[in-house]
């Protein structure tokens, strides 16, 4: 579009104003620099010129693709790192929802079993009702109701002694020494 | 580039920005009409779309008795339904019908009725248990090819059981299929039973599952309280035994009975036959209701018969119902004579058969007198003149003022529901329309009704010494993990009587159950006070209500009790019918209450004496042990290896008792004999002839007394030497109206 007309900047030299790059680094941006240069001048061809390009050292060259390599370790690091993440913040989601579906399901299982277990103690509640199991006592056993009279009660307000037959008291030791001081006061009093 | 293509572009580019323009302006307006205009309803679908809703149910309260037996739980269960319009052929509806027959036991009619209607939903059954469900799941996979699971659909759903099907029915209730409570304790508490639902909320997939429970968000359901009653599974078992039985024996309509604590009011038993089994409320158990709704040939007409015959089936009728209490309001009306002290235990009366009142002569129930009586002998004749001249000295605003306090002209206020209301000159006299027959025939117990829990809680005050309780079912509400979150206390709503007039009312109801009409229901050693009753019922001719209501023991009383006999075949007295049922039943409940039995001296020649024990003694031994016994001996050994009955039965002087001595001999049987009619002393004799022994229940201290009911049926086989009960009453000087 603007062919053959001046550019009032192709004077200038602006190189001098760029930070000063290491040979790498300019190697880099040019390279990199694969867009079509504007035309600085219409009627001027570019001048060419052959750069020479300095021979790397074998030092150089070593560091250069040490660096490399270094740099697609880390980004192979990063990305086996990256896929790690992901794939364990699948996992950890795929386990919640396997642990949520085994929760859900023992929930069931759980509400099941105790309905059940309802069911089943009602059905024993009906059949030990009083009515059966009087009927079953009464009519299979021969068992009859209890009397007030086969009630026994004992009297535990009167002495500390137990009776263990219907004659034989056994007397605590406190009675026993009451007794040996009592024999004691009368053999003196004799 | 010339002008004309730069005019060519320009347009285009303005034709560009313009539909950009537009496009933009569309852009904004939907959102606009989306997040502000409509913006309320896409919400919702969003949530709709995003969120699950789920109820969850609470679960309902368990009801228990006092000993904390369970008498209704819950427990959750499914529910079966179908959707009928997605039947498409013949062989779909056989498979749904087999299937839903098989398992649920319902009826194919129905079942095919049903799947014949054109509808999308068509509910089956509810309460549905696991093991049903899993059957019904397991066919439909079987039978894939039938597409069944699109027809019949389950659903998650709650069961209620009732362990003891139907006992004290008429108290518990039941619930409906929305799980609310019907009748009873479960519709009076309902509230407190059934909880409150809970929801949870949580994010769902594009596959409509619940996603993992970061999302969720939860309201627990509050889990519904539990009661504990104040009826003693034991004491109701009793009651509602004996009066089965009574329903049977006198060919009653209905029979119901009410068992309370004196001191506080607490209903220990309640119940009202014939009842209803709880796990199916719904069905009529009556035959001759049955039969009699059958004959209904209008449809409509049958249906409204066949509900009202459940609604009387569910009736409490010891609440809902009212009666003439006839003679026991007796004891109401010498209540407050005596404390008005209009009479005194001296006074006296002579009957003569009747009583001139207002144009009317009154007749006694005994045409030809009492002669002269005093008032504890009025009260054991149940004398209608001395009674009606009581009423008219007290007057009719004292009678009023005792009627009201002894609580008859109010409801009980018992935590039940449907409880009669009593309304003045309609069940009840007011003191403004009383006039002096009104006040002469209510003193005697008619021409007023009063329900069943009325008439018990005045006969309660009298027991307890004057108090006027409130009576209750409920003793404590307990919350899910079983803490006491609410306590019944007893309330006494006033004194009606001072404790002096209650303890002579008292005594002198001992001497109606000692000596007087209440005489059948003495039980010895227990002091059983009461008064029998005997009403005509209004509106009917020849239909009586016979009735018993008395505490015991009289010198400390514990329990109440009130029977009513409705429209019993043959003899109808109160005395007769209503009074043996209750001493059976204080017999039982005074030993389960283990209330020691006081024998007075007359008492105690008619008390069997205890068996010794004789096994490990050698044969005379055992006869010198046992010399005021007949001795039986089986067997040719030496020495007692077993004995009938064991030691320490309880049978009469000069029974049998059967000692075997050899393993080999058999034990050896005899027919029971029917004791039924004979006297004591012919029972006894009889009962010794045939090898057994006897031991004497009822009315024991009483000459004219006959065998009614014995402990092993007759022509039965039993082992020589057991003990039969049986169970004597009275015919003489019961009658009470």
């Amino acid at each position: 579009m603007a062919a053959g007309k001046y550019n009032r900047y192709d004077d200038f030299d602006f190189s001098a104003f760029e930070p000063k790059q290491s040979s790498y680094e300019r190697n880099a941006a040019r390279k990199l620099d694969t867009a079509p240069k504007r035309k600085t001048t219409a009627d001027k061809k570019p001048e060419m010129k052959l750069v020479k390009k300095p021979k790397k050292t074998y030092e150089q060259a070593k560091s250069e693709m040490r660096f490399a390599s270094f740099q697609s370790a880390k980004i192979i690091t990063v990305s086996l790192l990256l896929l790690v993440m992901i794939s364990a913040l699948l996992y950890g989601r795929m386990k919640v929802d396997e642990l949520d579906r085994q929760i859900q399901n023992t929930k069931t299982e759980l509400s099941a079993a105790q309905s059940e277990n309802v069911r089943l103690n009602m059905k024993l509640d009906s059949i030990i009702s009083l009515k059966n199991v009087e009927e079953y006592a009464q009519t299979n056993l021969g068992m009859v109701k209890m009397e007030s009279h086969q009630i026994e009660y004992i009297d535990l307000s009167g002495e500390n002694k137990a009776t263990v037959s219907g004659e034989k008291t056994l007397k605590k030791e406190t009675d026993d020494k009451d007794s040996i001081g009592a024999k004691f006061m009368a053999y003196m009093s004799k | 580039m010339n002008s004309k293509s730069l005019k060519q572009l320009s347009l285009r580019a303005t034709i560009a920005l313009w539909v950009v323009f537009l496009a933009f302006v569309v852009c904004i307006g939907s959102l606009v009409r989306v997040a502000i205009i409509d913006g309320e309803e896409y919400k919702l679908k969003a949530e709709q779309n995003q969120l699950m809703d789920t109820k969850v149910s609470a679960a309902r309260g368990t009801i228990y008795d006092s000993n904390l037996n369970i008498l209704a739980k819950s427990a959750s269960a499914w529910l079966v339904y179908i959707v009928p319009s997605k039947i498409e052929s013949e062989e779909q509806r056989k498979a749904v019908v087999s299937i839903l027959e098989e398992t649920l036991e319902l009826e194919e009619e129905t079942l095919t009725e049903k799947a014949s209607r054109d509808s999308n939903y068509v509910k089956i059954a509810g309460g549905v248990e696991e093991e049903q469900k899993v059957a019904i799941q397991d066919f439909i996979k079987q039978n894939k090819k039938l597409k069944l699971n699109e027809i019949i659909g389950i659903d998650p759903d709650t069961k209620r059981y009732y362990p003891y099907s139907s006992f004290a029915s008429t108290i518990i209730g039941f619930v409906n299929s929305d799980d609310e409570g019907n009748a009873g304790i479960e519709m009076k508490y309902n509230s407190d039973l059934k909880g409150v639902s809970g929801r949870i909320i949580a994010a769902k997939n594009a596959r409509q599952k619940k996603m993992a429970s970061d999302y969720e968000t939860m309201y627990a359901a509050q889990e519904g309280s539990n009661l504990v009653l104040t009826i003693d599974e034991v004491i109701q078992y009793y009651l509602e035994q004996s009066l089965d039985q009574a329903l049977v024996d006198t060919g009653a309509k209905y029979a119901y009975g009410i068992i309370m604590d004196v001191d506080t009011g607490a209903i220990l038993g309640m119940t009202s036959k014939p009842d209803f089994d709880l796990n199916s409320p719904n069905t009529i158990y009556s035959q001759s209701v049955l039969d009699r709704i059958e004959k209904v040939e209008d449809e409509e007409e049958k249906k409204q018969e066949k509900q009202n015959a459940l609604f009387a089936q569910w009736r409490n009728r010891t609440i809902s119902d009212t009666y003439e209490p006839g003679s026991v309001f007796k004891t109401v009306v010498v209540s407050a004579a005596l404390e008005e002290g209009v009479v005194d235990m001296n006074t006296t009366y002579t009957c003569v058969g009747g009583i001139q009142v207002a144009n009317n002569y009154q007749k006694c129930w005994k045409h030809e007198g009492h002669g002269t009586e005093t008032l504890t002998q009025g009260l054991m004749n149940s004398c209608n003149p001395f009674f009606i001249t009581i009423g008219q000295k007290l007057g009719k605003e004292n009678f009023y003022k005792y009627f009201e306090a002894f609580g008859f002209t109010e409801k009980t206020e018992i935590d039940l529901p449907a409880e009669a209301s009593p309304v003045a000159d309609v069940t009840y006299h007011s003191l403004e329309k009383m006039g002096i027959a009104e006040l002469s025939s209510s003193s005697f117990g008619q021409t007023f009704q009063v329900s069943p829990i009325q008439m018990i809680t005045a006969i309660s005050t009298i027991a307890n010494g004057g108090k006027l309780m409130q009576p209750y079912i409920v003793d404590s509400v307990l919350d899910a993990d079983g803490n006491v979150v609410e306590k019944t206390a007893p309330v006494v709503k006033r004194q009606v009587i001072s404790e002096k007039t209650a303890s002579a009312v008292a005594s002198m109801m001992e001497q109606v159950v000692s000596i007087g009409t209440g005489k059948n229901a003495y039980v010895a050693g227990y002091h059983v006070a009461g008064k029998t009753g005997t009403s005509e019922k209004i509106g009917k001719k020849d239909a009586y209500i016979a009735s018993f209501a008395g505490f015991a023991p009289a010198n400390n009383p514990e329990i109440a009790i009130l029977i009513a006999v409705d429209e019993p075949e043959g003899a109808h007295g109160g005395g007769v019918v209503a009074a043996p049922i209750a001493g059976e039943i204080l017999e039982k409940v005074l030993a389960y209450l283990s209330v020691e039995p006081q024998y007075e001296d007359s008492e105690m020649k008619n008390i069997s004496s205890t068996t010794p024990s004789l096994i490990g003694k050698s044969v005379s031994e055992a006869k010198q042990m046992a010399s005021n016994y007949k001795v039986k001996v089986i067997g040719s050994g030496n020495e007692v290896i077993a004995q009938t009955p064991a030691a320490d039965s309880q049978i009469r002087t000069g029974g049998v008792i059967v000692i075997y001595t050899d393993d080999s001999a058999a034990k050896q049987m005899a027919e029971v004999p029917d004791f039924t009619g004979m006297t004591m002393s012919q029972a006894n004799s009889e009962a010794i002839s045939c090898g057994f022994n006897i031991r004497f229940s009822g009315t024991t201290n009483s000459s004219e007394v006959f065998a009614y009911k014995q402990s092993t049926e007759p022509g039965t086989e039993a082992e020589i030497g057991s003990v039969i009960t049986v169970y004597f009453k009275s015919s003489v000087n019961v009658q009470d109206a």
